[in-house]
Formats: C-alpha cells, structure tokens, sequence
C-alpha cells in the first residue's frame, strides 16, 4: 500500500520527465536520425549554451527575482574574449600590438568583464529595492550597447585555434568540451542549491523574504550572490559560445534569455519563488532542445516552429501550476 | 532617518550606474559631439545668411537632418559615407539614431520641420511607416535610404528613395549558381536554403528572387531543408550541423546573408566536410566573406554598398535643396523618383577589390 502511494509521489513530482520520455519516444518513431548518437550530441551541443544560461536563471527566479541580462552579457563577453583571443598573424586584429595571450588569462579576462554586470545587478536589486526585472533589463540594455560600442558592431573574427578549441574539442573522442562545462555547471548549480547554506538561503529568500530575515539571513548578501552567480555562468556561456563559433558578432545571445527563462519554467522553477529542482530544469532544457531538433529534422515550416514552442512553454506550465495547486 | 539613508543609496547607485554608463559610451559619443559641433555652424550660417542677406542655400549646402533606424556595421557604413560626403560639399549633415524606436525617429522629423531643415534623409525604422513619416514632414523633401518606403509614397523631386534594389541580390546568386551547376551538366540540384529574420521585406526579396532566378534558368532546385537562422552565425552553424547529422545530400548552400554562410562554413569545417567541394553562397560581402571567398570557402556573395547608398542620399537631397533634380544623379530612374545603387557581383576572381 505504502508502496503504491510512493510510486505516485514520485510520478506526479517527476511528471516533467514523464513529457520527455514520451517526446524521446514520439521523436525516434518520426524521423530515423533521431536517436543516432551524431544527432542526440548535436543537440546537445545547441542547448549547451543555453543551458549554462538556465543553470544562472534559476536562482534569480527561485529568489523570486529575474535576470534579464545574461543574452546581453553573452554578447558582451562573446566581443571581450574575441578581440583578446584573434591570431596573432592577422592583419586586420582588433589591437594590433597584442601579444600572445594564454587562453585560459583570455577567459579569466572576459569571465571579469561579465561578471560584474552580475553584481552591479545584485547590488542595484539588493540594496535599492528597484524590481530586478527592470534592473537587469537595465543592465541588459547596457552590456548590449557597449558591445556594439566596443565592436563597433563589426564582427570579430579569425580566433587563434588554441582559443576555438575550448568550444570545440572532443574529450574521450565523443564528449564535446561545450557539453562538458555544461554537465559541470549543473553539478556545480545541483551541489550549491542542495548541499549548501547558500543554495537554502536562496529557497528561504524565495519563499518568504521576511521570514528568511526573521530566520537571520543576510537576504541582501545573498541576492547579490544569485545574479552574480547568473552573470558568471552567461559569461561563460558567451566565451564559449564564441569559441565555438570562431567569431563575435552583437547579435550573438540576442533573446537567450528568454530561452533560459523558459527553460527553467518548463522544468517546474516556480515564478511565485521558492520552488525549483535542477532535476526537472535539465529536463526543461531537454524538452525544448528536442522540440526544435525535431522540427528541424521533419522539416516544420518556419513559421509554424515558434507557435509550437509557444503552446508547449503554455501547457507545460498550467499542468505545473496546477500540480502545486493540488499540493497546497 | 531610515528613509534619508535609502535615498542616500538610491542616489549613490544611481550616479555610479550613470557614471558607468557614460563613462563606457565616450566612444559613441562623437555624434553626441558632432551635434553640438553642427549646432555651432548653424549659429554660424545662419548668421553669414543674415549678413550678406541672399540666403542661398544651395550655395550653403543646405541643412539636412539623418535619422538613421539603429546602428549595426552596414548602416554605420552608410552614415560615414554621407557624414564624410557632406563635409566634402559643404551641406551640413545632423544625423541621429532612432535606435529602432518609429515613435524617436517622428520626433526627428518634427525636430527637422520646426527647426528648419532643408532637407530629411530617412532610413526607415519601419517601412509601413513611410506615409507617416511623410505627413510629419511637412513640405520639407524626404529621400529614403536603404529601405523602401513603397513606390506609392514616392513623388517625383520630392519624396524620393536610395537604395539597392534587394530583388537583384538574389538574381546575382541564382546566376553564379546556374552557370556552376550548367558548368557541370546538371539541371537538378538539391539545395539548403537558410533565410534571415522572418517578414522582413529583404529577406522575402531576397529568397524570392534567387528561387525565381534559378527556376528561370532552367535549374530544378528541391529545397531539402528550409529554415531561418536569422541572420545569425552562431545559430545558422548549430543548424547546419544538426541538418548535417540527418546524412541528406545537398549540392548549394544559399544564405540571405553572409554571416550565415560563415556560420555554415564553421559547421562544414568543424563535421570534417570540405566546403569548397559544395557551393555556399552569401549576400552582402563583408570584410570576413571576402576573406573566406579568397581563402575558397565561400563561393560567392553580392556587394551592397553601404557607402554609395549614404554618398547617393546626400547627393539626391543636396540636389532637391538647389532646386535641381534627381535625374542628374546616376542611377536615378525616368519617374525621378528612385537612385538606384546597384549591388555588385563578387566571386573569387574580383573579390580584391573589395577587401581593404
């Protein structure tokens, strides 16, 4: 008896990978190339980027904030490590005396330059009480308009191979390095929202804000954490997003934001705050990333591709909703 | 007390976020500076106009007001070609951005009527606005840019556009394709077809025309895989590899833009397929394109000019100013209406010349 009631929790707390598994299912039975490991990687690759962006998202929405900044800072960072990382042979560079720079310095640079859009998030939605959707869209606004500054929105391309290869390579001879830091950053987002005093903190915030400061938690310490957090994960999906690309341009990471967003609704994260499971955000991230693979492999008209994805982002929040609904 | 220090923090960050903000936009701010600059001059001829009491503005150059759409590398181009045009001929030039907002580019215009211009140069923000814009303009004289405002609200001498025609940049591509493919004997091909920001007229035009060009000359094109990437590389790579992974045979690869090819070109080389084996072609020829189409990686692509597009609006409102017409102007067709500047083939064999 026991028994049965524990399957039941477990499936309606699990529902979201439920709606995978049925999509995996429906997918292999459409197209032949679907479940090739060529394919599934490829897919892979197009949501890791996103993905990394979902991992940052999620602790402004738990928070029961939002981060609006991190297409922006994808843009941003994608323009700083590019102008650092072109061949040195090149004669169009951008600085032309520059030397040589160690790759992993070109990272620590850009990583900088993102993350303090980050905490100058956090400190503007802590300290000043502003809504953190206009305050990251502030900031949004800003890191887009100084990478058009900084580029002039002139492309910046012909990055040094040992550059590209940190988006590029392969490790084992199958895992794609961009898959690999996106398998890193969920570790590192599943160990701080569980195992740690911050990843609590933040649900406490997102529950209750007054009773978490009752509880004797810094909430604005930790807020300033969450969207610096945000910030150094876009960063680094902007890096290596350019990468991987092999070159920078300011539409790079244009509406990414809103991908992530989605991603994170999809997977259950919870916009009254306080509610979220990393578990059920990969699975998010997963759904949209096969939703438009499989478009694109049974060839869905273009123009039809953004109302499906419209209806999915709708009907898998109302069953969400309504799955708390029942709970309380 | 309490409230005092909140208002203390909420001024400090503001002036930090502001100072930030300006701080970081110096660099844009030379039009901010050209502005001022060219205020001056008003003042200046306005009062040599008082002094020697003729008011001649053709002589003058005349005051032509440039509300640009946004700025990206194309249209940035454009406006220095025309800032650096004007300054040459004596007309002074005061261009601002209506960072793709209709309702900051109206202001513009009504700026341009109250604070007598001679002249308007206008690139579209959107180009359902056009009549809009016309009204607001009053009897000043428009000359459109870049986008085509529509031929009914053109007007000979008087409301008048510069432009590229967008229908020819795909007829180029479909050319250079039909003779690769007729070269080799086929009259068949399969053919990917990835296409910019959905509803945007350039796109429809240019999608459009190379399908056109290619059925008129005889090439039987099966699209095995039709999307957008809008107008982006990163993105139109991660297609492309996905595309690749359903193991579909393909003879061209046609992109709206060149960034797309680029981003097409980046997949090929990143699946281990060569690109020079399968023709990819671009529109726009970009400083990177071309490079790629030395290197051989890009087939072809089409030359919009960005500089003869902001030296030719210039050209036709200066013209308007002096009383004189259009038609003096090369490329300016019989209604007196249009300029057209004419996109310009590029392939391995030219592509020099259009490389710094």
């Amino acid at each position: 008896m026991s028994k049965s009631f524990d399957f039941k929790k477990f499936l309606s707390k699990n529902s979201i990978w439920i709606v995978l598994i049925v999509m995996i299912i429906a997918m292999t039975f459409a197209s032949p190339v679907f479940m090739t490991s060529g394919n599934l990687f490829n897919m892979l690759i197009t949501e890791s980027v996103i993905g990394i962006l979902t991992m940052g998202i999620v602790f402004a929405i738990l928070s029961k904030g939002i981060d609006l900044s991190p297409g922006a800072i994808v843009a941003w960072t994608a323009a700083v490590a590019a102008s650092l990382a072109q061949n040195p042979d090149y004669s169009d560079k951008k600085f032309k005396n520059l030397p040589d720079l160690p790759v992993i310095l070109i990272v620590l640079i850009a990583l900088a330059a993102g993350t303090v859009f980050g905490l100058m998030n956090g400190l503007l939605i802590a300290y000043t009480k502003i809504p953190a959707f206009i305050a990251t869209l502030g900031t949004q606004l800003i890191a887009r308009s100084l990478a058009y500054i900084y580029t002039n929105s002139y492309p910046i391309p012909n990055l040094k191979s040992s550059f590209k290869t940190l988006g590029q390579a392969k490790f084992f001879g199958f895992l794609p390095s961009i898959v690999l830091f996106f398998i890193v950053f969920v570790c590192i987002a599943g160990f701080m929202l569980t195992q740690t005093r911050f990843g609590k903190n933040v649900y406490a915030i997102g529950g209750n804000d007054q009773a978490a400061r009752v509880a004797g938690i810094n909430v604005e310490k930790n807020l300033v954490k969450v969207y610096t957090w945000g910030a150094f994960c876009a960063s680094m999906g902007g890096i290596l997003l350019v990468s991987r690309s092999g070159a920078s341009s300011t539409t790079m990471g244009l509406n990414y934001e809103l991908d992530a967003i989605a991603a994170a609704t999809v997977g259950g994260t919870s916009h009254s705050g306080g509610i979220a499971r990393i578990s059920g955000v990969i699975a998010g991230i997963l759904i949209l990333g096969i939703l438009k693979n499989g478009m694109l492999l049974l060839g869905v008209n273009s123009y039809l591709q953004q109302a499906l994805k419209g209806v999915i982002i709708i009907v898998a929040v109302v069953f969400d909703m309504r799955k708390n609904v029942k709970k309380s | 007390m309490k409230n005092i220090k909140k208002f203390f923090v909420l001024g400090l960050s503001l002036i930090m976020v502001s100072t930030f903000a300006f701080g970081c936009g110096q660099k844009d701010n030379t039009d901010t500076k050209e502005d001022t600059k060219k205020e001056e001059t008003t003042d200046d001829t306005t009062q040599t106009k008082e002094d020697d009491a003729t008011g001649d503005k053709a002589k003058a150059g005349g005051k032509i007001l440039f509300t640009m759409s946004s700025r990206d590398q194309f249209l940035t181009s454009m406006e220095t070609a025309a800032t650096k045009y004007a300054d040459e001929n004596g007309v002074e030039l005061v261009v601002m951005d209506s960072e793709d907002d209709i309702t900051k580019q109206l202001s513009h215009i009504q700026t341009a009527v109250t604070d007598d211009y001679d002249a308007i140069i206008c690139n579209l923000v959107n180009t359902d606005n056009s009549a809009e814009i016309i009204s607001s303009a009053g009897d000043l004289p428009v000359v459109f840019v870049n986008r085509s405002p529509g031929e009914a609200n053109l007007k000979a001498d008087k409301y008048v556009y510069v432009g590229s025609n967008e229908s020819d940049s795909g007829k180029f591509q479909a050319e250079y394709l039909a003779k690769y493919f007729k070269d080799q004997g086929k009259t068949e091909i399969n053919a990917v077809l990835l296409q910019g920001v959905l509803g945007l007229e350039n796109v429809i035009k240019r999608t459009d025309s190379v399908k056109k060009g290619l059925e008129e000359a005889g090439i039987k094109v099966n699209y095995v895989f039709e999307d957008t990437a809008k107008w982006d590389r990163a993105t139109a790579q991660e297609m492309f590899i996905q595309f690749l992974g359903t193991g579909k045979q393909y003879d061209a690869v046609i992109c709206n833009n060149d960034e797309m090819a680029l981003g097409v070109i980046e997949a090929m080389e990143m699946q281990g397929v060569d690109p020079t084996k399968v023709p990819v072609v671009g529109i726009d020829a970009t400083a990177v394109g071309c490079e790629a189409i030395q290197a051989g990686k890009m087939a072809f692509s089409v030359y919009q000019s960005a500089a003869g597009q902001g030296e030719g609006a210039v050209k036709a409102a200066q013209a308007i100013v002096g009383g004189e017409s259009i038609s003096t102007i090369e490329g300016a067709n019989d209604d007196k209406t249009i300029v057209w500047i004419p996109f310009e083939p590029v392939d391995k064999s030219n592509v020099e010349k259009y490389m710094k």
